[in-house]
């Protein structure tokens, strides 16, 4: 844990920093070509509906919180 | 959790974080996070399990009973209604009883005219497809509603692991073993089916994280929740009964260090709370059965093993069916009574005596043999475990090894400046190699005692209690996803993220799951087989399949699994069999062909005919199916066929495994 977990009140942040979020979704992204050539089609419509969910969770999760943090990073910079 | 380095680790912020889990550097997670955090952590928990319910709950209404499942339900059903709990000895009787109690409430009907409860006569089975028929097409949802009343177990085993870890390592920790629990495909699979093994998983994890708080606090009260939880883990599979060795070996090591001048005292003290803790757990398995055939005396048994029935019966008596023995009779053992059930003694019995004679080879990489392999369990992790997680592993066991290089002596106490800077939190909380052990052995030793059965070598799902134990020691790197990134924490998250989406990429297939390096479901076979990615689960992805693609054509099934497929609503005939044909080529008539993997493999086991009655699939039998190529699937562990013209295939492969 390093020192910069700290919230304002001076005790230790556990909340999950949303770099966390975004380079699981990225990585989820990045991954599902090769997934695809590994594992090959679904083999049945409930694995397609998940696999185009979970992608498509990745995805938006991925360009949100990537916004979200450029638009702060362009708020604080003058 | 500490601000301070350890002695030897850097906060550069580009190699490893000091992880706060090494010998005493930290104070655990055990104080209170922030207000602020609080609600947050217990929303994503909750997303996780809920999530979780809802993939388990939807996998279990998708899948078709398995080889195991109807049996566990007739015997549970036998359990409520008649109070009698011999009909499935190998397994204790906690599960199934659960799974069976909607049941009993849904109007299912039992056929019990195979019901026999001889030593050595494994009806078990026949009861099961008994079960089967009797339901008919019901069948499914009397197992879907079963499967359902198992999710609570599986909820246990991921709130186990989010305790464990959020106390051992703080509340990112629990949140990352919760989630890996949630997302194991292993855990996935075995969570929407009939069968003890998630509840084994989930009350073994349970009972030993009370137990490591009793350790930490021994007190009579958190013995005797121990002894409780305990008594309750037993009642889910036998394979537990090695904690009533392994929890005082693991007291003993967590006292070796211990300096206090009053130890005699202590020790004499905690060893009382033991003993009481085993007791409570001792009379809990005998209130799970009903006290019935507690205390019965050692020499009146009936065994069926060698092992506990001697030469009577075994190779050199060609283990015949029926027969006995009992290797205590004539000895002073005789007359000691056995303070625990008597099918729960005879379980363990019969168990002995499948390991020691199964009657059906094992499977590994393309071979059969007759016997198992020491290994095999070893083999199955590396094809079984998504990589993520394998990643995650080797971090985490450099954070490990990286904090006992880090020059503080186990038990030492911190320095003045850590302290000074610490959250104040009680001694009782920090976190030593000694919590780590309590951590790590267990899952040792189940891994010991699975693969030294080399009887047979059949199911990795035997190995699944180990796992939440694994889970909630890799939690730590949880602490290194903090506002400032480091190499171990980006790679920490992108091998979480790849055991994710390797996992839910096989959902809701998860029984059939083979990582990246096993090539995936598609080639698990050319590995494992059995229960590993057949279990008869896809039936229904078959009947879905040919109903938008049949059209007129006959359908000719070799289906893995002693249920009555007619039963069950599907038209079929057995296609032919090579030793039908004195192995000589065979010639397919135009239909369509679905095929078990396990069956194109070559193992032997019985299959429906389509006609009411039952058939044997010897060695080889359909083999032939992988000289040709299938056209579709259904799920991974069925393959079909469509064969236009009259077509001669040769009976046999040439021995190698070809993938269709």
């Amino acid at each position: 844990m390093n020192n910069q977990d700290v919230a304002a009140d001076g005790k230790q942040d556990h909340r999950i920093p949303l770099w966390v979020v975004e380079v699981g979704c990225w990585t989820t992204v990045l991954l599902a070509p090769f997934l695809y050539w590994v594992n090959g089609p679904a083999v049945s419509t409930d694995q397609l509906v998940m696999r185009i969910v979970v992608l498509g969770l990745a995805l938006l999760g991925g360009i949100a919180i990537r916004s979200v943090r450029w638009q702060c990073r362009r708020s604080v910079t003058p | 959790m500490s601000n301070q380095t350890q002695k030897g680790c850097e906060e550069t912020g580009t190699g490893f974080e000091p992880t706060c889990a090494g010998p005493v550097d930290t104070v655990s997670a055990g104080a209170t996070a922030p207000a602020a955090s609080q609600p947050r952590t217990l929303a994503i928990l909750c997303t996780l399990l809920l999530a979780h319910s809802g993939m388990l709950a939807w996998g279990a209404s998708r899948q078709s009973p398995t080889l195991d499942e109807p049996a566990h339900l007739a015997a549970g059903m036998t359990h409520w209604q008649l109070g009698r709990f011999d009909l499935y000895r190998v397994n204790p009787p906690f599960p199934r009883m659960i799974a069976a109690l909607p049941l009993l409430f849904a109007g299912a009907k039992t056929d019990l005219h195979n019901y026999s409860c001889v030593p050595g006569i494994g009806h078990t089975f026949e009861v099961g497809k008994d079960f089967v028929a009797a339901n008919g097409e019901r069948t499914l949802w009397l197992v879907v509603f079963a499967r359902w009343a198992c999710i609570p177990f599986s909820l246990v085993g991921a709130l186990a692991c989010f305790l464990w870890a959020k106390k051992m390592f703080g509340p990112r920790a629990g949140l990352l073993a919760a989630a890996l629990w949630c997302f194991s495909p292993n855990i996935l699979a075995h969570g929407q089916l009939v069968t003890p093994d998630i509840a084994a998983a989930a009350f073994g994890l349970a009972s030993t994280y009370v137990f490591w708080n009793w350790l930490r606090q021994p007190t009579w009260l958190g013995a005797i929740a121990a002894g409780l939880l305990l008594g309750v883990a037993e009642l889910t599979k036998t394979t537990l009964l090695l904690f009533f060795l392994l929890w005082p070996l693991l007291w003993a090591v967590y006292r070796l260090s211990r300096t206090d001048k009053r130890f005699a005292l202590v020790w004499m003290r905690e060893i009382g709370m033991i003993v009481i803790l085993q007791a409570v757990a001792v009379y809990v398995i005998n209130a799970g059965y009903g006290f019935d055939g507690s205390c019965q005396t050692l020499g009146s048994f009936y065994f069926v093993s060698q092992a506990f029935a001697g030469k009577a019966v075994g190779k050199e008596a060609g283990f015949r069916v029926g027969v006995t023995g009992n290797r205590f009779a004539d000895s002073w053992m005789a007359n000691l009574p056995v303070p625990l059930p008597s099918d729960y003694l005879l379980g363990m019995d019969a168990q002995r005596r499948d390991f020691e004679d199964f009657g059906r080879p094992s499977y590994l990489r393309g071979k059969f043999q007759d016997s198992g392999w020491w290994y095999y369990y070893l083999y199955a992790l590396t094809v079984k475990v998504p990589l993520g997680i394998w990643c995650l592993t080797s971090i985490a066991a450099c954070t490990t090894f990286r904090n006992c290089l880090g020059g503080l002596s186990p038990g030492s106490p911190p320095s003045d400046s850590q302290i000074a800077t610490h959250e104040t939190r009680p001694k009782e909380d920090w976190i030593s190699w000694r919590d780590h052990v309590v951590l790590l052995l267990p899952p040792a030793a189940i891994l010991i005692v699975v693969s030294s059965q080399t009887g047979f070598s059949h199911h990795f799902r035997y190995l699944l209690p180990a796992f939440p134990f694994v889970f909630v020691w890799i939690s730590q790197i949880g602490q290194s996803f903090g506002a400032k990134k480091s190499v171990a924490s980006v790679l920490a998250v992108c091998a979480f993220a790849w055991a994710v989406a390797s996992s839910l990429a096989a959902y809701p297939h998860s029984l059939s799951y083979f990582n990246e390096l096993a090539g995936g479901p598609r080639n698990g076979h050319n590995h494992l087989i059995n229960s590993n990615i057949d279990w008869g689960q896809d039936l229904w992805e078959l009947k879905r399949w040919l109903k938008e693609n049949q059209g007129n054509k006959p359908l000719r099934m070799a289906y893995d699994c002693y249920l009555d497929a007619a039963a069950l609503g599907l038209k079929f005939s057995l296609p032919p069999r090579s030793s039908d044909n004195d192995r000589r080529a065979i010639t397919l008539s135009p239909a369509l062909y679905a095929v078990s993997v396990n069956f194109l493999k070559g193992y032997p086991f019985g299959l429906s005919t389509g006609a009411g009655d039952m058939a044997y699939a010897h060695r080889d039998d359909f083999s032939y199916f992988q000289t040709l190529k299938p056209i579709a699937m259904a799920g991974y562990s069925i393959y079909i066929y469509e064969i236009d013209v009259p077509t001669v295939v040769p009976s046999k492969c040439d021995g190698r495994s070809r993938s269709p």
